[in-house]
């Protein structure tokens, strides 16, 4: 399972005027790229790794990122 | 341009998905990526996600025979290409290490001993000693000594063949879903306030609502993608209000722009106001009232749902009669109601008056559209029913219902507890498309539909999923199937009722499960079964909406769906095993016969050849049995429904539509029943029509407040209230299967506030002791958690096997529909270690 690498992307759902705080939180986090935010406070995030525990955390800790009303997950691939 | 990787055109088409979803432009460049897809080469396939109730499409890919990705379907209408997190899960559901693969049986030196170990063994040797069991005990005790216990997530006709296997052919109605624990009594608040069951709304008035209140519910972590479309809604309206009633603080209060912690049970004094409120102010929408409405005043003081000999029981008055009523008018409804003033209602349930008056001037104000949300708190309650009937109240006393954005929406858990549970009517008492057993002319209606002689199905509702359990216990029922549910974890009072039943030495219990849960481990025989994809399959969501898919993996090892287990077990039963000789004797062409060929192979069910199959994906139970047997079940079980309100469309379309809501009448799904212009069934010139009550009246009941069956006193002074937390679903069979999901919340927590904890010289992780009058768990302390409670309540997640909440919990169950109350009962905390 070590060669499996993990591909997903999620959509938040965040309060409009918590952008700035919620974009430096999601920095922090290794394994997320922002491809898209859009100030009407939609934001893509993208994660790639090959360790699960740390999708799952990063999951958790999106979710929970004060300002972030919904995660919700679009695309996930193993390859 | 540098060279692209695999990995890249991925990202690339995670990235275009989510921006689709959420409406968001991609340039050029990103957008050409996508549609070079081969590169991945994947086959994709929709399917209904099988988590909980919303019913969100998923797209899944398959390749060399497994599932290796998913996404939100951009096609449905209610997910919108979305998925929640618990979506990224459903690719590994399946393919958990310790997947059960072949039937085990507990023996002893090669033979059956319920005190043996589990053995492997064959199917045929699974269903001989199934099939000996079962006519024992039939020969012994009759239909009532066998039971089965199913779920909503049995899929559409996994559902319909069980109940008619036990009703038809066993004839028992000793058949029930754990829906029961989930929305009984929502069932038991839309059949008494609207005479047909589930919501008239759909989830388009999301889009169209002006306020939403959310009773007990926390959307947030539970319904993640409605979530997202409140807002949705709230944000891109900014006079949209939220407010969220709870009895403890969670998640879905960071939207809320009014928040409301009460007392429990105070639900019931809140609504009231309401109503008075409503009244009082002149905001009673006369012209609806007087057209579409009846009032009664419903029997009080009904019990507690629990043993007879108990206290509480011999102390009620009408506890033979919870569902009884009379007439009565608008004005003494009005009488009745006056007592609950805002002064009262704030007393009682410890919301400020402010916020109290902010509600009641929304649901009262005829141009503010209204959405209510209740799952769970307000239908695993002792007046749980009650509370249903009263929430419909405000709505009817306004007229606020069945146009867009104006809709009393009770909310399901489960994903097919609408569809199978409810629809299919696995209830004990009930038959499909909202027929009950205890119906002479349903009964007929039934038994002409299934070609079997009058008198088949047995006038007497069956035990429900609680009485299941003191029967198991009594040694009453002997023989018992568990399919699909982890009920052991999920039934309450553990210790003193469940268990002891499951181990009863007379009773042989049998566990269809995909994983080695702590039900299977109180198994006697557990068959290996096949969930998801690995099996061609139909949900109904809360919205009405009936989905399909297709088979699109092969289940592992020995694996075979409940459906094949049900169908093939009735091969093991001649007709004369299971009806007697009084109904033989007047029907005897059925002599000869198996219970197969009654019941399944009775030129219906099998009246559509293998042909009919899609040649793109496998079924194995068509396969097998040499028919299309989902479509040939289906078309049977619509059969009910059609012309009767529940019109479902033929089986072939819902495979190539992302859902329809029924009624399906002319091809044409509902959006919004009982209002005229959106639901066919609708007399002309009635505007408003509630057809499932023969006047075609929905009726608003007088109901008080009446306490908890247990609250806290001196000895126990803490309320308990249990429920979930967002990484987890359900009791966790599924979701704990996955490594890493697990370990996210490693240990359930005893939510407390952190004033009550100081007081007793706790801390933030300290263990405790939770014990009530029943049971006691070990657990640690949470005072910083997202689930905030207030002082004097505590709150207890149910999804952790190693800390089984349910040895704490109380029966006390709702007496109209027999659902437990998880959210209310008195402990003590003791520290552990001091």
């Amino acid at each position: 399972m070590t060669e499996v690498v993990h591909i997903s992307s999620l959509l938040l759902r965040a309060d409009p005027q918590k952008m700035e705080p919620i974009l430096a939180e999601i920095a922090k986090i290794g394994m997320a790229e922002v491809p898209i935010a859009d100030p009407s406070g939609k934001i893509i995030v993208t994660l790639e790794t090959e360790n699960q525990s740390e999708i799952v955390e990063a999951l958790t800790q999106l979710q929970l990122l004060d300002g972030v009303v919904s995660a919700s997950l679009v695309y996930h691939q193993t390859d | 341009m540098t060279k692209l990787t695999r990995r890249d055109v991925i990202k690339a088409q995670a990235v275009a998905a989510a921006a689709a979803a959420a409406g968001l432009p991609l340039s050029a460049e990103a957008q050409n990526l996508v549609t070079d897809s081969s590169i991945t080469d994947l086959k994709w396939s929709k399917a209904a996600c099988r988590f909980c109730g919303t019913g969100c499409s998923i797209m899944v890919a398959t390749k060399a025979g497994r599932v290796v990705a998913t996404h939100g379907d951009a096609e449905a209408e209610v997910n919108r290409g979305l998925n929640c997190v618990k979506g990224y899960f459903l690719s590994k559901i399946m393919y958990g290490k310790d997947r059960l693969t072949q039937p085990l049986l507990r023996k002893t030196d090669g033979v059956y001993d319920k005190e043996g170990d589990f053995t492997p063994v064959s199917w045929g040797e699974a269903f001989d000693i199934m099939a000996e069991k079962w006519k024992a005990t039939l020969k012994e005790k009759g239909p009532t000594g066998i039971g089965m216990f199913g779920s909503g997530q049995w899929t559409v006709w996994e559902g319909y063949a069980a109940s008619k296997l036990m009703k038809a052919g066993f004839r028992s109605n000793n058949i029930d879903p754990n829906a029961r624990h989930c929305m009984a009594s929502a069932v038991g608040g839309f059949m008494r306030t609207f005479g047909i069951d589930e919501p008239m709304g759909c989830y388009d008035d999301f889009e169209n609502a002006d306020a939403f209140f959310l009773w007990g519910s926390n959307m947030a972590e539970m319904h993640p993608i409605l979530w997202t479309r409140i807002a949705d809604r709230k944000f891109s309206n900014p006079h949209v209000k939220v407010g969220v009633l709870s009895t403890y603080k969670h998640r879905s209060f960071d939207l809320a722009d009014i928040p409301m912690i009460f007392t429990p049970q105070t639900d019931l004094v809140m609504l009231n106001f309401i109503a008075n409120y409503i009244i009082e102010n002149g905001a009673v929408n006369q012209d609806f009232v007087s057209k579409h409405v009846n009032f009664r005043r419903g029997n009080q003081d009904i019990g507690y749902g629990l043993r007879p000999e108990h206290p509480l029981e011999q102390a009620a008055e009408n506890n033979d009669k919870a569902g009884g009523s009379t007439e009565m008018t608008f004005e003494e409804f009005a009488e009745f109601v006056k007592p609950y003033t805002l002064q009262y209602a704030s007393e009682m349930s410890g919301v400020p008056e402010n916020r109290l008056l902010e509600m009641a001037k929304m649901y009262a104000d005829p141009d503010v559209k209204i959405m209510s949300l209740w799952t769970m708190g307000a239908n695993q309650h002792t007046r749980g029913v009650w509370v249903n009937n009263m929430l419909y109240n405000v709505h009817l006393l306004t007229g606020k219902i069945s146009t867009p954005g104006n809709s009393p929406f009770s909310l399901t858990g489960q994903p097919s507890a609408c569809g199978t549970a409810r629809e299919v009517g696995t209830f004990s008492h009930r038959l499909p498309a909202d027929l009950v057993v205890a119906n002479p002319k349903h009964r007929a209606f039934a038994e002409k539909i299934w070609k079997l002689p009058d008198g088949t199905i047995p006038p007497k509702p069956g035990a429900h999923a609680v009485l299941q359990n003191r029967h198991l216990k009594d040694g009453k029922i002997n023989c018992y199937w568990v399919q699909v549910n982890n009920n052991m974890q999920a039934a309450p009072n553990m210790m003193e009722e469940t268990l002891p039943g499951y181990r009863n030495p007379d009773n042989f219990i049998v566990v269809s499960d995909a994983y080695p849960t702590v039900t299977c481990e109180a198994a006697d025989l557990i068959l290996p079964t096949a969930m998801w994809v690995e099996k061609e399959g139909a949900y109904g969501n809360a919205e009405r909406r009936t989905q399909f898919w297709h088979q699109l993996v092969d289940a592992p090892g020995e694996s075979k769906s409940d459906l094949w287990q049900l169908v093939e077990f009735s091969k093991r039963f001649n007709i004369e095993d299971v009806w007697d000789a009084e109904l033989l004797d007047a029907n005897p062409e059925y002599k000869g016969k198996t219970m197969y060929d009654v019941l399944y192979a009775n030129g219906q069910v099998d009246a559509y050849p293998l042909e009919q199959t899609s040649d793109e994906y496998e079924n194995q139970e068509a396969n097998d049995f040499g028919f299309y047997i989902q479509k040939g079940l289906f078309e049977e079980y619509a059969a009910f429904g059609r012309g009767h309100g529940h019109d479902l469309a033929d089986f072939d379309t819902y495979h190539n539509v992302r859902g329809l809501r029924w009624p399906v009448v002319d091809g044409k799904e509902t959006r919004w029943r009982f209002k005229e212009g959106s639901d066919p069934y609708v007399t002309p010139g009635a505007d408003y029509e509630f057809y499932g009550k023969p006047d075609g009246k929905a009726v608003i009941f007088a109901l008080p407040f009446e306490p908890a069956a247990e609250s806290p006193d001196e000895e126990y002074p803490f309320w308990l209230s249990t429920g979930r937390v967002l990484e987890h679903w359900h009791s966790g069979s599924m979701t704990q299967r996955v490594p890493e999901l697990h370990s996210a919340v490693p240990d359930a927590l005893c939510y407390m506030h952190p004033d009550d904890a100081k007081a007793k010289g706790l801390r933030r992780g300290s263990e405790v002791r939770v014990i009530s009058r029943r049971g006691e768990i070990n657990l640690r302390i949470e005072t910083r958690g997202r689930n905030k409670p207030p002082k004097g309540l505590v709150f207890v997640p149910w999804f952790d096997a190693a800390k089984l909440i349910n040895k704490v919990t109380l029966d006390a169950t709702d007496p109209i529909s027999k659902q437990t109350d998880y959210k209310k009962c008195a402990v003590k905390i003791v520290p552990l270690g001091a």
